[in-house]
Formats: structure tokens, C-alpha cells, sequence
């Protein structure tokens, strides 16, 4: 454990994280490509229809990834959180301000594709079910860490601010998990929420592995958007730094 | 349920509104770090 947090702390270090994120981005780029060109070609064209659902199925493939990284990109806000408020790592700070709208974008994609999804399976556009509410207050959420990050002139404040409304919002995590299971919703539950459900899961696996290939494409593409936007926060406060310096010494 | 073909439409909605929000966030982050970049430089 301890061996972990070390290696945390050497990351949060900008130098050694721009040394580390580099290669690794590279890396994360080309295989977002190649999953994604994959993942497309099996979920709009290899991948059958469903019997009852027909085409409308494969809005799965865009749909169900989406709502897996906003979690994830909240649960690693979160972790962030606590890093910037119990170690003062400026790095988790401007990590935050990086990652909230990257979130915000995954859980509107969720949203959108959820509600076209919804239309010509249920009906209706929009339902006031628990989970669909929940990931609205998710969307939310991002927005509040968004807006506080830029709420005050001085930038430490605006991250402590968001910081903390990133660690209250952690609440809404189980309750956007559990959602289907406590409240009798129109949503469906999970087809896949643990490893033993991987093991024997309810889906084909003809629809299982476009699922995985286009999950593990979103999930490089939000390691890319995170490394490219935190390594822009740092650009922008060093300028800043230097703008300041420049001001008081002359 | 109407036939397969009824819904191809909506399919084609949702994988064009995901691949705008995305990518669009993709090229600004891009071109913002690219502009980063050449402002440190000078």
C-alpha cells in the first residue's frame, strides 16, 4: 500500500508526470483508434439485432460505455479530491479542473444516447425514473465542479471549492449504481455489474465483445482527454506564474 | 414494434451526437495544447 502512495506522490510531481504521461499517450491515442474503427465495425455491422428491440439495440454500444467512464471519471475526481485537500498536490487540483468537463461530456452522451434509446423502446424521450435522475444530478454535479472551479479570481480557492463539492457529490455514486435495484424503474438492471456476472453474463457474446472493444476505446480516449487537459491547466498556470512574476518584478 | 429499418434513424442519432460531443471535446482539448505549446515556446 505504501509502495502505491509513493508512486502517486512521485506522479504528482509535473515534471515527472509530463515524463510518465508523454509515452503514454501515444500509446493510448493509437489503441483508442484501432478500438474504436473495431468497436464500430462490430456494433454497427457484425453484431445481430435484437429480437425484440431490432436495430435499436446497438445504440447499446455507445450508450452503456459512456455511463461507465462518467462514474469512473467522478470516482477518480473524488480520489483526486482527497489527494489536493489532505496532501495539497497542486497536480489533483488542476486534475479536477481538467477532468470535470470530460466527465460532464461522458455523462451527456450517456444522457442523449439514453433518451434516443428510450423513444422507440419505451415510448417516451424522457422518464423521472431513479436512474435516469440520478445521472442528471451527476451531470450536475459536473457542472457545479466546473463553475466553482472558475467562481473565484483566485485559482487555489476555486479548486478547494470544487474539490470539496467533488468529494460531497461521491454520494450520488451508489445511489446512481444501486438505483435500479432499490426503486422499481423502467430502466433495465445491469446486465453486467460484477465479475461473477462477466464470468456468466446476460448478454450474447456477439453483443458482449462490441460492448468491451467500444468500452476499452472510451476508456483510452478519456486517458488521452485526461492527460492533454491536465497538461494544458499546467501550461495555463505556469503562464499565469510567470505573468505574476513579471508584474511584481517589473 | 415496427420493423428493423424504423429504427436505423435513431441509431444513427445516438452514434453521431456521442461522436460530436466526444470528438468535439478531443479536438479542443488538441488544438488548446497545441496553442499552449507554441505560446510557451515564444
Amino acid at each position: 500500500m505504501n509502495a502505491v502512495f509513493a508512486n502517486i506522490f512521485t506522479l504528482a510531481n509535473p515534471t515527472r508526470f509530463r515524463r510518465v504521461a508523454r509515452p503514454l499517450l501515444w500509446m493510448t491515442a493509437v489503441t483508442a483508434v484501432c478500438l474504436f474503427v473495431w468497436g464500430l465495425y462490430l456494433a454497427l455491422f457484425a453484431s445481430p439485432v435484437d429480437y425484440l428491440q431490432q436495430e435499436s439495440v446497438r445504440i447499446m454500444y455507445v450508450h452503456v460505455p459512456a455511463a461507465w467512464l462518467s462514474l469512473m471519471a467522478y470516482s477518480s475526481l473524488a480520489m483526486a479530491a482527497l489527494s489536493f485537500l489532505i496532501w495539497r498536490h497542486t497536480l489533483a487540483g488542476l486534475y479536477i479542473r481538467a477532468v470535470a468537463p470530460v466527465g460532464a461530456a461522458f455523462t451527456a452522451t450517456c444522457l442523449i444516447s439514453g433518451s434516443i434509446w428510450g423513444y422507440p423502446t419505451w415510448g417516451a424521450w424522457w422518464v423521472w425514473d431513479a436512474r435516469l435522475t440520478s445521472m442528471l444530478v451527476l451531470l450536475f454535479l459536473y457542472a457545479g465542479i466546473i463553475a466553482l472551479a472558475d467562481a473565484f479570481d483566485n485559482r487555489e480557492k476555486g479548486m478547494k471549492a470544487a474539490a470539496w463539492l467533488s468529494l460531497v457529490g461521491v454520494i450520488n455514486l451508489p445511489i446512481i449504481k444501486f438505483s435500479v435495484d432499490w426503486w422499481n424503474t423502467l430502466h433495465q438492471p445491469a446486465s453486467i455489474s460484477s465479475f461473477s456476472k462477466i464470468a456468466e453474463p446476460a448478454l450474447h457474446s456477439s453483443m458482449l465483445t462490441p460492448l468491451l472493444v467500444m468500452a476499452g476505446a472510451y476508456l483510452c480516449l478519456f486517458i488521452v482527454l485526461a492527460i492533454v487537459r491536465t497538461e494544458n491547466e499546467m501550461m495555463v498556470r505556469r503562464a499565469e506564474n510567470n505573468r505574476v512574476r513579471g508584474s511584481v518584478n517589473g | 414494434m415496427g420493423e428493423g429499418g424504423d429504427y436505423i434513424a435513431f441509431v444513427w442519432a445516438a452514434y453521431v451526437t456521442a461522436f460530436a460531443i466526444l470528438g468535439g471535446l478531443t479536438v479542443s482539448s488538441v488544438f488548446k495544447n497545441r496553442k499552449l505549446k507554441k505560446q510557451e515556446k515564444e
